[in-house]
């Protein structure tokens, strides 16, 4: 394998997305199983253990990583199904676990201590002092940010950790607390850091509305979206609220975190490894952003100037931003 | 991920002229085709809870019914005109959009965002059929030309051919239009207001065009003052 400063991290929903990512240029590929230990918990999605097994070992045949995300909070109780995806992964070869809950982290850090531990956003660990303590009490070795912090912030909290920091490159914007957000529980019932999905599919209904499409969550309109208007994911924050008597994006518009045009300055910054969100996403999707990002960071390391590659066909609502790297927002 | 191969267009062509009865023949062989090249699809869809799905080519004067799960084997059937029973979920998008979904070759959700694609009803059905069919490999025009047999090449080539004859005859005919509305445009005996509408219709056109990059221009700035960014 090239060795690249900046580890380029996949996601793969199955197997074939996880080929079609190490095809187009992934370092290592993220990946859950199929069930609710990981946060996109959806139909059809995810890989039984053979398929981890078999996986596993092709990403290694191509000089390729694999993580497994075991990133869900057990409720009290019923925390065979966590510790199982943990055997699983060790079992499977796998070369981290990227882990949020303290308990599951603790019963990792004792049972398999050889298996790397990656603290996953979902633990909304964001300052030193937060980051520091979950590599001392569990032996943490990377510290995926949430998408609140600035490229100094994230300067600040890699030189004062000392941590391998993964941050997100492609995907949603994500400024809420990660793990910490139940606004789709009052919509579903169902909580979206125990069950693996804020919007589980068999919640969301879409319906024509003359030329409109209302998009809602249980028994709540989240959005009505005009012909030729960019959508957005099913979600209670991206949802239009009407305040004030104005209809708007209260949270967070339907736009797209792109970190490409900004490579060099998280590499700078101190990032150890960029990565792309979409597990539930498919190959095609991979397969284009993945391959973009590839000569994106091939050209930041030969100090190569090109144009990145657009991809706003891909991005939710059809635009894309910095996000928090640049805090320009309201 | 391979370029497709599909002559898209003749497939459009073909399954617009071909009667019911034909077509209904021709899915089902072509399922008992795809059963065999792809018989990881067809368990991993019999595993999903039952639904039936929709599916509404928005170019094409006919509708499917897909029916998976429940154990069962998964099939598709031509719906009739009449039929009104709803499905769980209904699919709509251009046939090319539709087939490209089915091989995995450009991304639903981005479909999604753009309305390029539009779904109604249960999300849990369509979200199920999408991943499980994006774990596999899908290249229909080989399912389809691999009926053929030993003859499967000299029929890729010859599908091929004649897409390409098919779209050239196309062109061919829209410039013979063109031709035929520019003589009668300059023919003295044309109604005197043939010209001053063809006039009137390049000038909307040209407002049109115009009003559509004034409101992405404001859609940028109002965009860049919520965001300097970018967009």
């Amino acid at each position: 394998m090239t060795q690249h400063s900046l580890e380029l991290l996949s996601p793969a929903g199955n197997p074939a997305a996880l080929k079609a990512a190490i095809e187009a240029g992934a370092d290592a590929v993220y990946c859950g199983f199929a069930d609710r230990t990981n946060a996109r918990n959806y139909p059809g999605l995810n890989f039984d253990v053979d398929e981890m097994i078999e996986s596993v070992a092709y990403a290694h045949s191509k000089g390729a990583k694999v993580l497994v995300a075991i990133n869900t909070f057990p409720p009290a109780g019923e925390m065979k199904s966590w510790k199982d995806a943990i055997d699983n992964a060790a079992m499977a070869g796998a070369d981290a676990v990227i882990l949020a809950d303290i308990g599951v982290l603790d019963y990792a850090a004792n049972k398999h201590p050889n298996l790397r531990r990656h603290l996953s956003v979902q633990a909304s660990a964001a300052n030193p002092l937060s980051i520091n303590y979950y590599r001392d009490q569990f032996g943490v070795k990377r510290v995926v940010l949430p998408r609140i912090l600035s490229v100094d912030e994230v300067a600040h909290v890699a030189k004062e950790t000392g941590m391998e920091i993964e941050v997100f490159g492609y995907g949603s914007v994500g400024p809420m607390s990660e793990g910490r957000c139940f606004l789709s529980s009052y919509m579903t019932g169902l909580s979206p850091t125990s069950e693996g999905a804020c919007a589980p599919a068999s919640h969301v209904t879409y319906k024509e509305d003359g030329d409109f499409v209302l998009s809602c969550l249980g028994d709540v309109v989240l959005n009505r979206v005009a012909k030729g208007e960019g959508a957005a994911y099913p979600t209670p924050c991206k949802a239009r609220y009407v305040a004030c008597g104005k209809a708007g994006y209260i949270f967070e518009d339907p736009i797209a975190l792109n970190a490409l045009d900004i490579l060099s300055e998280l590499k700078k910054a101190g990032v150890t490894a960029l990565k792309i969100e979409g597990r539930q996403r498919s190959k095609a999707y991979v397969a284009e952003v993945v391959s973009a990002f590839r000569k994106a960071l091939d050209a930041v390391e030969t100090g190569e100037t090109r144009s990145t590659d657009d991809l706003s066909e891909l991005s939710e609502g059809g635009r894309q931003t910095f996000g928090a790297y640049k805090k320009g927002w309201r | 991920m391979k370029p497709s191969n599909m002559p898209t267009p003749l497939v459009r062509g073909a399954m617009t002229v071909a009667p019911p009865f034909v077509l209904a023949r021709a899915i089902d062989a072509l399922l008992r085709k795809m059963e065999r090249a792809h018989p990881r699809l067809f368990k991993n869809l019999a595993r999903l809870k039952p639904y039936v799905i929709h599916v509404e080519p928005s170019d094409l004067p006919h509708r499917f019914a897909l029916k998976f799960g429940g154990d069962e084997k998964a099939y598709v059937r031509l719906l009739d005109p009449r039929d009104e029973t709803p499905g769980d979920a209904c699919i709509k998008g251009d046939i090319d959009v539709l087939l490209n979904l089915l091989q995995g070759r450009i991304d639903g959700d981005a479909l999604f965002f753009t309305r390029g694609l539009v779904i109604a009803g249960d999300t849990a059905a369509v979200v199920a059929l999408r991943n499980t069919l994006d774990r596999e490999e899908i290249d229909l025009f080989a399912d389809v030309t691999s009926m053929f047999g030993p003859l499967q090449k000299p029929a890729e080539r010859a599908l091929t051919v004649l897409g390409r004859a098919r779209e050239a005859a196309r062109h061919r005919a829209a410039e013979f239009i063109d031709s035929l509305r520019e003589e009668r445009a300059s023919d003295p005996a044309a109604p005197a207001w043939a010209n001053e509408r063809d006039a009137l219709k390049a000038e909307i056109k040209t407002l049109q065009t115009r009003l559509a990059k004034l409101e992405v221009r404001e859609k940028l700035a109002k965009g860049a003052s919520q965001d300097p960014a970018h967009s």
